[in-house]
């Protein structure tokens, strides 16, 4: 089976795609995990503190989301622009 | 020599699903087994209490790796080549990989939870009830990334659309299978960790025990966001592109 030059560009960039969306997925699943974790832990040591606790957990979850929204831009980008 | 691709790919798809499967079940299951062991002995009264829970987080963790058990023998015994081989190949392994890697992360998730909560079990067992509830709710949650990768891998086992463009739709899947695979292992861990910590929170103090809930949710929440990420790549790389 005879495959052309382009067609396996193409299909390089789609498995790529799915790789890049894949492991990307990994850290800030387990990071923003942790950070929810501890914030409980913190709020059954000092329940008078929740609001500033969840809000700290907030901000420092959609920190460690920014690497998943590059990987999924740039799986986007591999699917749609290549 | 005419390989038969799609029965060597089919085999290769069903040991990594089951291979991969077993990871997270496994690690998981002895992780809370080693809790519930420590603090039995620190607390051999607390040791019905703590068994007891133990063996329901196991339970939860367990589901995960039946999951890619199914998924292994849906490949070996009702998968069909279709109209391509290579694309039939890669039907299976991106299933494979989606339903295999994608038990990864909720088996450890949940077996992390139900390591913590039976430690606080095992210090407050009056507050059991109240414990186990809130492991279970939050191991719910870490195994919502594994069932995103399990139906994703049906799909492309089972649901994938015909075309004549074979490479890039052989592409497509494998690159799908991949995405929705690896992109549960970290939800399923972390959210696995928030709900262990929740648990062990609620054991010291149950009167807050709805705060600690609400603010394990928002936290899960937050951690799922990119295991839906991969289920949309992965749904785009079967659908639409």
């Amino acid at each position: 089976m005879a495959i052309e030059g382009e067609v396996i560009i193409r299909a390089a960039a789609l498995v790529g795609a799915g790789i890049c969306m894949g492991f990307g997925a990994i850290g800030p699943g387990v990071g923003e995990g942790f950070a929810a974790g501890k914030a409980c832990e913190g709020i059954s040591k000092r329940p008078e503190h929740a609001g500033l606790i969840t809000r700290t957990m907030l901000i420092g979850q959609a920190v460690s989301e920014s690497t998943g929204i590059y990987s999924l831009v740039i799986a986007l980008i591999m699917i749609f622009m290549t | 020599m005419e390989l038969p691709l799609f029965e060597l790919t089919a085999y290769v798809g069903a040991g990594l699903c089951m291979g991969f499967g077993a990871i997270g079940a496994g690690v998981g299951e002895g992780y809370a087994a080693s809790r519930a062991a420590a603090v039995i002995s620190r607390q051999p009264r607390a040791a019905s209490a703590v068994v007891k829970a133990m063996l329901i987080g196991q339970a939860i963790a367990e589901t995960s790796g039946v999951f890619a058990l199914v998924g292994a023998i849906l490949i070996l015994f009702g998968a069909s080549q279709g109209a391509d081989a290579l694309v039939g190949a890669a039907c299976v392994l991106g299933a494979g990989l989606a339903m295999g890697v994608g038990a990864i992360g909720p088996g450890v998730g949940a077996g992390i939870a139900a390591g913590f909560a039976c430690f606080g079990i095992g210090r407050n067992p009056v507050r059991g009830p109240l414990v186990l509830q809130t492991m279970i709710i939050g191991q719910a949650v870490s195994q919502t990334s594994g069932i995103f990768a399990l139906v994703a891998g049906l799909l492309i086992l089972f649901g994938a659309p015909e075309g004549a463009d074979f490479v890039r739709r052989a592409a497509c899947l494998l690159g799908a299978g991949f995405a929705a695979g690896a992109g549960a292992i970290g939800p399923g861990i972390g959210a696995g960790v928030a709900a262990g910590f929740a648990s062990e929170g609620v054991s010291k103090r149950p009167a807050r025990s709805s705060l600690i809930l609400q603010t394990m949710m928002i936290g899960q929440a937050v951690s799922q966001t990119t295991s839906v990420y991969a289920l949309v790549i992965s749904l785009l790389l079967i659908y639409v592109a």
